[in-house]
């Protein structure tokens, strides 16, 4: 029998996975890859931040911390790419190794003070899934649901900003609003996974998910689907072999999983695919070898 | 009766340029309007700021009587075909089917009715064959019909489309032009930014010539006149090939752009 804490642990990473994958697909489309890649960065400072106020490991401290840091990196980010002729790449590798070096520099800090409430801290670099206990996960399976369900009620405007922001501005949709909501669920998210997978891997659960989901559909909706269904079998996956093998940390597994996904979509993936894009490249070079030139 | 549109000393400035200098104008329902200008006219920055994505310093515009703001879920937008995302993940009947989500509550999903008149604007536009297709697969002139069923599906009073037949063949603009027309004569009013010179005779029953101000606003028969728009491109290097008033000889601007 499986172990039941183990299903457990599983099942947080699964949920965390939907959420990464469905968020990501959004964040792909609207063309900000990395928003991922810089609100876990910024959050890593934030959880530090939050601990050295707190004093205690609290999920609620996280969150604020995450927010706040988020919030000043995605500010000073617009503030570069609209006051100067730094353009948005730019920026971004800026905010991501500024708000890293950091993290890295008051999780130092923290590991020198002594508390003794600060044991595992360091694993939110990387994540370690097998030494969260049932109160880790359970907070997990509340962030992710809040996520899941203002989603599921922000569906259509979100749709219609996605597609064509200009549009849905004239159609009423109060676009500033629905980008910090936004914003928001991706920091719910990396809240939740920080202890599981890890702010450094966090980036990949957004956006491997949403590049293979669009090569497997064409549609808006089947395309959250599939991201989110790519998400959670990678968090599953990753998070279920490093319970057996705890001495791997989570989130790179997970993100070999989800790698090891992309490769078989590149190839595999129909009408979009390797494989399937040569299939009909001979199949038109046979025609045309057919037909003889007018 | 009271107008479609009204603008009233309307001032805009976009990157610090005063682009918009006091515009007013006033367009009766049931008309189908030309914009012309040369580039930089401000033309499409006069649309921007009637459907709000562009703040006005100074001014008034009222849409049947009430002030714009008021009035945005009767107002239609066809934005320019450049600015879509053709690899978006969407299909056909999926982006016509977007005119309907101002009927909607923001947390409710569109039902069979809104899918039914989905349905029923793509019809209009005789696009329904191509509903479970992806946007990507279709010609220019296709495209612009499906962000015109789109519009229609939104059951607007006003229109407004930011040059429609830019790089779409003759037959779709005629296509195109019959829709807009069967709309009018259904009482709505078409604002359309237009670059042909040479048509706007025949496609508008109402021209309002635009160069930062108005240089001329009212029947096109009245107003677009060869010294009229004389006036309107003499900024601009426009050299007329041959009179656009008789033949289908273009306007071409001194960098080339017709």
């Amino acid at each position: 029998m499986v172990d039941p804490n183990i299903l457990w642990i599983v099942s947080g990473c699964l949920f965390l996975g939907i959420c990464g994958g469905l968020l990501g697909c959004f964040a792909y489309l609207r063309k900000q890859s990395l928003l991922g890649d810089v609100l876990s960065h910024a959050a890593f400072p934030g959880v530090c931040l939050a601990f050295l106020v707190t004093g205690t490991k609290s999920v609620g401290a996280f969150l604020v911390g995450s927010l706040a840091c988020g919030a000043l990196a995605m500010l000073a980010m617009s503030a570069l790419t609209r006051w100067t002729r730094i353009k948005a790449d730019s920026a971004m590798a800026i905010t991501v190794s500024a708000s890293f070096a950091m993290g890295i520099v008051l999780l130092t800090q923290i590991q020198q003070t002594g508390n003794p409430n600060q044991a595992g801290l360091d694993r939110f670099l990387f994540g370690q899934a097998s030494a969260l206990v049932a109160r880790d996960v359970t907070m997990m399976m509340v962030l992710t649901g809040v996520v899941l369900f203002v989603l599921s009620l922000c569906y259509v405007p979100l749709k219609a900003m996605t597609f064509d922001p200009q549009w849905a501005k004239t159609r009423g949709y109060r676009i500033a609003l629905l980008e910090i909501v936004l914003i928001g669920l991706f920091v719910l998210t990396i809240v939740a996974g920080i202890q599981a997978v890890g702010v450094l891997m966090m980036a990949a659960l957004f956006i491997t998910p949403a590049v293979m989901a669009r090569y497997w559909t064409s549609r808006f909706g089947w395309m959250l689907f599939v991201g989110a269904a790519f998400g959670g079998v990678g968090g599953a996956i990753g998070s279920w072999l490093s319970a057996a093998a705890p001495q791997l940390p989570t989130g790179p597994l997970v993100v070999i999983v989800l790698t090891g996904c992309f490769v078989l979509t590149f190839f595999g993936a129909p009408k979009q695919g390797v494989l399937a894009l040569s299939w009909v490249r001979l199949r038109q070079r046979r025609q045309r070898r057919g037909h003889t030139p007018q | 009766m009271t107008p479609a549109v009204e603008v009233a000393q309307l001032h805009v400035y976009y990157h610090q340029r005063h682009v918009l200098d006091d515009v007013s104008f006033s367009i009766p329902a049931g008309n189908m309007v030309g914009i012309v200008g040369p580039n930089g006219a401000g033309k499409s920055t006069l649309l921007n700021a009637i459907l709000g994505l562009v703040p006005r310093a100074q001014g008034d515009i009222r849409v049947l009587g009430e002030a714009v703001d008021t009035q945005r879920h009767l107002i239609a937008y066809v934005p320019q075909r450049e600015s879509v995302d053709w690899d978006f993940p969407i299909h056909v009947c999926d982006v016509v089917l977007m005119g309907t989500y101002g009927q909607l509550k923001w947390w409710q999903r569109p039902k069979k009715r809104q899918r039914d008149q989905a349905m029923d604007a793509l019809a209009q536009v005789g696009m329904e064959a191509f509903a479970e297709r992806h946007i990507r697969e279709l010609s220019g002139g296709q495209q612009q019909r499906v962000f015109l069923a789109r519009a229609l599906a939104q059951q607007a009073q006003l229109f407004i489309l930011d040059e429609p037949f830019a790089g779409v063949d003759v037959a779709t603009q005629q296509a195109i032009v019959t829709q807009l027309a069967a709309l009018r004569d259904a009482g709505r009013t078409i604002l359309v930014v237009h670059h042909d010179l040479a048509t706007v005779s025949t496609y508008f029953d109402y021209t309002l010539l635009l160069d930062r101000t108005v240089i001329a606003c009212g029947a096109t028969a009245q107003v677009f006149t060869p010294e009229m728009v004389q006036r309107t491109y003499r900024n601009s290097n426009l050299f007329l090939f041959a009179n656009p008033f008789q033949g289908t000889q273009r306007a071409v601007h001194s960098n080339g752009y017709t």
